[in-house]
């Protein structure tokens, strides 16, 4: 491994400005992440048709390649050589960038996750609100989709997403005040480190109401309300097709897996486990798999919410019980 | 030649913030002008993030971006007949603008010119998280509860204007 002292020696000698060489690792690093999204999306997709069959006694993709592992490089190429329909009324510029914007903040949220001691594309000291932040942004790209179609079925989709995310946002953020209260830092790799006991243990209420206010923040069953099929066609996506909508399901795999490794990361003892410390990435890559796997077995075994039984439970329920978890945490940190 | 990539980074997020500014005043576009307004938050929080000032530069993101642009383009939807139009100012005070401007101008390069710019030698805090939450608990204590007070008289508020008088909850 090359140490950053090595990698400043070496651009002295050879003359490079640091500035390239800063520019450089975090064109390489975010090359990186980019490849793993890629990756973990398509295994994602793969995992959710197969899980999907299982719970349905189906047997799935089965034709292309070994029990259809290779189904969803057809459908890629399927998807990018689709014809790309621009809708006549549709805004342009909104229309088009939207699905940019969804993607970029899930993605650009992923980079403060830690995945292994100091394997981490940025150890920020405020990585905990970053991971919250980010993909706040994805709600803007949301409204544009739904905006810039000019069809009424994505303006409601898109609404709903908007109070939908915007009200679960609360309760989210305030069940990790819990972690950050206990682990005394708001820095991911410092919360990993701090976790001795995994704090689902510690935070058993906490991390319930983390695990259901994310599946609402990314929209998915039982809070699919953005995209119902049986009463909004398809939600905000309504309009988009070929690779704009691939960028849609690229985005939505992303918050996917972003939101399990922050579970994984604040309340399932992150890289933590048994055996040397190189292992450290695959027992983290196992507990968010781990995480997904709950995700979509919520997601075929439950029906959906109405919407107004969707803001109750945020407002009414969560909200509540994550102010009580930090009372509670207060008071025994007090004891 | 290392202050180069800075100072680089700073005039890009300064052209990104001075045209999206311009554009969320000048443009017709209600939904424009709010996507515009969203793109100027995010270049300011490029300014806190370059001045090492993360904390602040996320809040900024966090705050602005997540919440105020998305409740103002949730607005925007809500508002009926939306879509696609152009709004068009009836009122156009010429004389007044000109003028207003003329003066806005004059103050701001006055007091351009007359402010010493004392680039502090300090390094930035590490940390400042931390920093923000002890300063929070202990000397800005009454501030921080006066403010939490003055939001919750607006939570209630916001329910109390949102319920519908003589509806059976």
């Amino acid at each position: 491994m090359l140490t950053s002292g090595q990698l400043l020696e070496f651009a002295n000698t050879n003359g490079i400005p640091i500035w390239v060489l800063d520019a450089s690792i975090a064109l390489l690093l975010s090359l990186a992440v980019f490849a793993i999204c890629g990756l973990g999306v398509i295994v994602l997709v793969y995992m959710e048709r197969k899980v999907a069959a299982d719970f349905q006694l189906r047997w799935g993709p089965m034709h292309v390649g070994w029990r259809g592992t290779l189904q969803l490089i057809a459908d890629a190429i399927k998807l990018i050589s689709k014809e790309d329909i621009f809708p006549k009324n549709a805004d342009p510029w909104i229309f088009r960038l939207a699905p940019t914007v969804m993607f970029l903040a899930a993605f650009v949220g992923l980079m403060v996750i830690p995945i292994g001691p100091k394997l981490v594309v940025q150890d920020l000291n405020i990585g905990l609100i970053y991971a919250l932040a980010i993909p706040s942004i994805g709600v803007a790209g949301i409204i544009m989709a739904g905006f810039g179609s000019y069809n009424k079925y994505a303006m409601l989709g898109s609404m709903r997403s908007a109070a939908q995310m915007v009200s679960y946002e609360v309760p989210r953020a305030l069940s990790i005040i819990g972690v950050v209260m206990i682990a005394g830092s708001a820095k991911l790799s410092a919360i990993v480190n701090a976790q001795s006991v995994w704090y689902v243990f510690l935070q058993p209420i906490g991390f319930v109401v983390f695990l259901v206010a994310s599946l609402a923040e990314i929209n998915r069953v039982p809070f699919d309300l953005p995209e119902t099929e049986s009463e909004l066609v398809n939600g905000y996506h309504t309009e988009y097709s070929g690779m704009r909508f691939m960028f849609f399901l690229f985005a939505e795999y992303i918050a996917m897996m972003a939101a399990s490794a922050l579970t994984v990361v604040l309340f399932l003892g992150g890289w933590h486990g048994p055996g040397p410390a190189y292992l450290a990435p695959l027992w983290f890559l196992i507990k968010v798999f781990a995480v997904i796997y709950v995700m979509m077995w919520v997601r075929w075994t439950l029906p959906r919410f109405r919407i107004d039984q969707v803001m109750d439970l945020g407002w009414k329920v969560l909200l509540p019980l994550a102010l009580l978890n930090i009372l509670i945490t207060g008071i025994i940190m007090l004891l | 030649m290392s202050n180069l990539a800075p100072q680089v980074i700073f005039i890009g997020l300064g052209v990104i913030a001075v045209v999206s500014a311009l554009l969320v005043v000048v443009g017709r576009n209600l939904f424009h002008a709010a996507m515009f307004l969203g793109a100027y938050m995010l270049s300011i929080a490029g300014f806190y993030f370059l001045l090492d000032a993360d904390l602040v530069g996320i809040m900024q993101v966090f705050v602005y971006v997540g919440g105020v642009i998305v409740m103002l383009l949730f607005g925007v939807m809500l508002t009926a007949q939306m879509t696609n139009v152009r709004m068009v100012s009836a009122v156009k005070q010429r004389g007044g603008t000109v003028l207003s401007v003329i003066v806005l101008v004059a103050l701001l390069a006055s007091i351009f010119k007359k402010t010493a710019f004392v680039i502090s030698q300090a390094t930035p805090a590490q940390n400042a998280i931390s920093l923000v939450g002890k300063l929070f608990m202990t000397d800005y204590v009454l501030p921080f509860e006066v403010v939490s007070v003055l939001l919750l008289a607006a939570l209630i508020g916001a329910i109390v204007v949102a319920r519908e008088e003589g509806r059976p909850q």
